[in-house]
């Protein structure tokens, strides 16, 4: 081997290391241009990328939040109006190369001949709706014949490829006169296709929605009741007035939503009406019973007498002084039977909108400080009452979770429930909350 | 501006200074470009590799610590882009893998009538033929002086592999420095 031999890498590296471009002063000015127009672009990308990734997390939070557990948060995707639909003629539907020639109508004079062969293709395969695009491209017309034509240059239509620039010029002024080109689906419905299919929004499988909600009531009632007796006189032509007393319940409901906005709701419920007197008050009821008089003790609404007869000469001359403490209890279950309007406030929150009647099932309990009491003045049992009454019922629900709903609810219930024993005028206003489970079954 | 020294050059650029930017630019032209003609199969594309080199460097040029020289910094933020820019090109199957077989660790000579024979162009032609796996690693080898192990780490191939594409580059070029020759 030759000393003066030198291997290929020293060769390269003492003939390539320094064999670099030739300069001249024209790179400078490319290379500052380029610089400088990166500069701009690097600088509006970072700005740019910045101000996105702001917005995409602020984005993602709202979503997030908005969202949290919404599995029922459904994206709608636009639907395509079939029927009013309008096809120009510089796009067709189709899904293969025959099918513009199945949608030009034939010309009596124009020799066309639409042929059964083009509408078998047609027929046989038409079922991916695709858009077609049409080129306008301009001709040159090289004469063969001895026909003159004015024109040096004519429109043709041809199919374009996929990668196709968009139409420059309307067609309609350049397809030949001869020549109609018309929408499929206005005059010409597509047979054996899924064309409709496309675009048809897909109806959701009938959804039966049935929650569950347990309601606790508070709230005020008014409770108009009259003295009970045929032979009852009232001072000054004095009856009870409504009293307005605290109201509380329990109960659950049992609620189905029928479709989107409506539903049937049943349940039970228990609730009080309590009156409690516990201030000094004096009653100037009088009764005029079998000519004598008896100054009556008249507890609440029902007229509970409890006071021993005292013999009096003269008429509305009796005063009595009530200091003792009493109360009525009204403890009746409810079960309405209500439906319900809802409407979406936004994702979040309906408005829920109700409208009733409940059985109602009453029994009243009296008592005064130290006694409670169920008789009725002769002595009897007092019975529960069974009345109906009608309600209204409006409120906002709070659906954080697809499958868990807060509730407020104001309603109102009116009733009577009449009978010797009662003779109430039931007028409830009550604040609902709740808590309602949605159990989904499609 | 001429008698400033690479720290003053350096200084101005992280000021902004295009003159600053002008000098560095002239300054490294010639040896920076070098780099990238090896890299690059034809000047054309030298020339986007170098711009975009000095772009990469300008704009990261506040990051430069003085750690190493500042030839040693651009040296190797031009050769790094190279790479990353060959790999893109050649990111599928460009190198197939040879760890495990053998390669010939013997370098092939060129004798000294050769040698002469062959001016730098030529020779930096017939490296450009070579397959963009044998220009790399031979590049990287030969002219960088990297060794295989930072090879395999830089083109993310096995060493073996390494070896032997400079094993097949050497015994290819020096085949084709050789009928270089003949023809002329």
């Amino acid at each position: 081997m030759n000393t003066s031999n030198k291997s290929i890498d020293q060769l390269l590296k003492d003939k390539l290391s320094d064999n670099g471009l030739a300069w001249n002063d024209g790179e400078w000015a490319a290379f500052n241009n380029k610089y400088k127009e990166g500069k701009k672009k690097r600088g509006i990308a970072w700005w740019s990328a910045s101000v996105s990734g702001a917005i995409l997390i602020l984005g993602f939070t709202i979503w997030g939040l908005s969202n949290w557990g919404d599995e029922q948060a459904k994206v709608e995707l636009p639907v395509f109006n079939y029927s009013n639909s309008s096809i120009s003629k510089s796009e067709n539907v189709g899904s293969n190369n025959n099918v513009e020639n199945s949608l030009v109508q034939e010309q009596p004079n124009s020799g066309f001949k639409q042929t059964p062969q083009v509408n078998n293709i047609y027929n046989n395969h038409i079922s991916v709706p695709q858009i077609k695009k049409y080129l306008v491209v301009e001709k040159d017309i090289v004469p063969q014949s001895n026909i003159v034509v004015n024109e040096n240059k004519q429109s043709e239509v041809i199919e374009a490829t996929n990668d196709a620039v968009e139409v420059t010029k309307p067609v309609e002024n350049i397809i030949p006169d001869n020549l109609t080109i018309t929408p499929p689906q206005a005059t010409q419905p597509v047979p054996n296709s899924n064309l409709k299919q496309r675009f048809v929004k897909k109806k959701n499988p009938a959804e039966i929605i049935y929650y569950i909600e347990p309601i606790f009531m508070v709230g005020t009632g008014a409770l108009g009741s009259e003295t009970i007796g045929n032979n009852i006189i009232s001072a000054n032509n004095h009856s009870r007035d409504f009293a307005s007393k605290y109201n509380n319940g329990i109960g659950i409901n049992m609620g189905l939503k029928l479709n989107k906005h409506w539903a049937v709701e049943t349940g039970i419920a228990q609730q009080k009406f309590t009156e409690n007197y516990s201030r000094n008050r004096t009653e100037n009821i009088v009764v005029y019973t079998n000519k004598s008089y008896r100054t009556l003790k008249v507890d609440t609404a029902t007229g509970k007498i409890n006071s021993a007869p005292v013999t009096t000469t003269t008429k509305h001359d009796s005063m009595v002084n009530h200091t003792d403490k009493s109360v009525n209890i009204y403890s009746y279950v409810q079960i309405p039977l209500m439906i319900y309007y809802h409407t979406s406030l936004n994702k979040n929150f309906n408005i829920v909108l109700g409208a009733g009647s409940a059985i109602n099932i009453m029994q009243l309990k009296n008592r005064n400080a130290n006694e409670l009491y169920g008789y009725d003045p002769t002595g009897n049992m007092i019975q529960p009452k069974m009345f109906i009454s009608v309600a209204l019922k409006g409120g906002l629900e709070w659906k954080p979770l697809p499958r868990l709903s807060f509730t407020l609810n104001e309603s109102i219930a009116m009733g009577i429930a009449d009978n010797d024993i009662y003779r109430i005028k039931l007028k409830q206003y009550a604040t609902q909350v709740g808590m309602r489970f949605y159990i989904k079954n499609k | 501006m001429k008698n400033a020294t690479d720290e003053e050059l350096v200084q101005g650029c992280i000021q902004g200074k295009e003159s600053h930017r002008h000098e560095l630019f002239k300054r490294w032209f010639v040896r920076l470009g070098a780099i990238c003609r090896r890299y690059a199969i034809h000047d054309d594309e030298a020339k986007d590799l170098l711009q975009e080199s000095f772009i990469k460097i300008f704009d990261n040029i506040g990051k430069f610590r003085k750690e190493s020289s500042l030839a040693t910094w651009m040296h190797r933020i031009t050769i790094n882009h190279c790479i990353s820019e060959q790999k893109k090109r050649l990111k599928n199957g460009w190198m197939t893998s040879m760890d495990g077989l053998k390669y010939e660790s013997e370098i092939p000579e060129i004798d000294e009538e050769t040698e002469e024979a062959i001016d730098a162009d030529a020779l930096l032609e017939l490296l450009r033929q070579l397959p963009n796996g044998y220009r790399m690693v031979i590049n990287l080898y030969a002219v960088e002086g990297f060794t295989h192990k930072e090879i395999a780490a830089q083109l993310e191939i096995a060493e073996g592999t390494s070896k032997s594409q400079l094993s097949k580059a050497r015994k290819l070029l020096k085949k084709m420095i050789e009928e270089t020759k003949v023809r002329n």
